[in-house]
């Protein structure tokens, strides 16, 4: 499995991450080597993560990524809003299943994919569509999935996740906040990597991350800017265990005469008593 | 006018480093180095042996599990000042407490605010 998430930060940033890990269900994990790539440039405004089964995925993905530069050069532009590329995915991504696995009905589709007689495959897009028709400024997260046959489902918060997602999306409602900086957000997201990883052997622990914005275009984090990340990560994991630990409480005088019993007696060196 | 304390440099807490401490009384403080840049202080103690005081820390020896969660995960330092008058350490303790609000003290040392330098 995997685990993949698109999230938005200030400045309309989007940040795309996901492990680097490829396993077969439960046959094997690469867990010798993370080295996957995951994410997917489409244009300097638009980039995809994809979860499930990674060989048909990176099929379709590689078909899918020629279509839309076609699609670029015939209307001669760089980006186009992040509904068209979806529609674009979802025409591939039908066609090959038909190609590959014939024509179905949308119940036998359905009832396929739930019994694995043709593989579950997902994407999360995120980039920006037209805000009131003119430049692409809005940001959208589209989720993609072989289960409801590609149809483009719209993401009505600012983060999702795909592929082994439950700690990630109690970590992302616990701490996402909207607006907050760039680095900030990525190091939610590694870390949502990296708590999954030390549950869940199918999710690596080695991640990669992108980020693009309306303004900025698609890049992929250098390895400097992922050990940075790594160590907030860390800070983030103490922040979370300290929250744990007792702190300092005071007692209210009662009614019943106690007193107010904060404390000045302590000594932090118990060598030093 | 402020006491004026002679702070050590900010030095990494490890045994290499804490071997060559001398045995005395002192007031400490630790922190870590945030990804962003700066130190953060996490507990302000004060001992009348530094480097046994500082020792224990590293292993974890009459520690609480907040400063023990630190030292286990982030790269931690630490600076300290020696002071051989035990209120006096307690001030500049209580001091410290008050001004870098550190997450691990869980009680509010003993002693008095007083006017010092940080650093």
């Amino acid at each position: 499995m995997t685990l993949g998430i698109a999230l938005f930060a200030k400045d309309n940033t989007a940040i795309i991450a996901s492990d680097k890990r490829i396993t077969g269900g439960t046959t094997f994990m690469s867990t010798h080597g993370d080295f996957v790539e995951k994410i997917h440039k489409i244009t300097d405004r638009c980039a995809l993560t994809l979860a499930g089964d990674a060989g048909i995925g990176t099929s379709i993905i590689d078909l899918f990524l020629k279509k839309v530069k076609i699609e670029l050069t015939t209307q001669g532009v760089q980006d186009i809003p992040i509904k068209e590329v979806a529609e674009i995915f979802r025409s591939v991504a039908v066609e090959s299943y038909e190609k590959w696995f014939g024509q179905m009905s949308m119940k036998d589709w359905v009832e396929n994919i739930k019994n694995q007689v043709i593989p579950f495959f997902r994407v999360l897009l995120v980039g920006f569509d037209k805000k009131d028709g003119g430049e692409l400024k809005k940001g959208k997260i589209l989720d993609l999935s072989s289960h409801n046959r590609f149809a483009p489902s719209e993401i009505t918060i600012n983060f999702a996740a795909i592929g082994v997602p439950n700690i990630a999306q109690y970590l992302l409602y616990r701490f996402y906040k909207e607006k907050q900086d760039e680095v900030a957000t990525a190091s939610l997201a590694a870390f949502c990597i990296q708590e999954t990883s030390s549950q869940d052997g199918s999710v690596g622990e080695q991640f990669q991350i992108a980020s693009f914005s309306d303004k900025k275009p698609f890049e992929f984090y250098s390895n400097i800017k992922i050990e940075e990340i790594k160590q907030r990560c860390n800070e983030l994991k103490t922040e979370l265990e300290i929250a744990l630990f007792p702190s300092q409480r005071v007692e209210e005088k009662t009614s019943e005469g106690n007193q107010n019993t904060l404390s000045t007696t302590e000594s932090s060196d118990p060598a030093a008593k | 006018m402020p006491r004026i304390l002679t702070w050590s440099s900010l030095q990494l807490l490890e045994s290499s480093i804490i071997d060559n401490l001398p045995q005395e009384a002192g007031v400490y403080r630790l922190s870590y180095k945030s990804a962003d840049g700066p130190y953060y202080v996490f507990y302000v103690g004060q001992a009348d042996n530094i480097r046994e005081r500082l020792t224990q820390h590293l292993n974890g020896i009459n520690t609480n599990p907040c400063v023990t969660t630190y030292i286990k995960n982030l790269k931690c330092y630490f600076v300290y000042t020696l002071i051989a008058e035990s209120n006096l350490r307690k001030d500049i303790e209580r001091t410290n407490y008050d001004h870098f609000k550190p997450k691990c003290n869980v009680q509010m040392p003993a002693g008095n605010f007083i006017d010092i330098n940080y650093n």
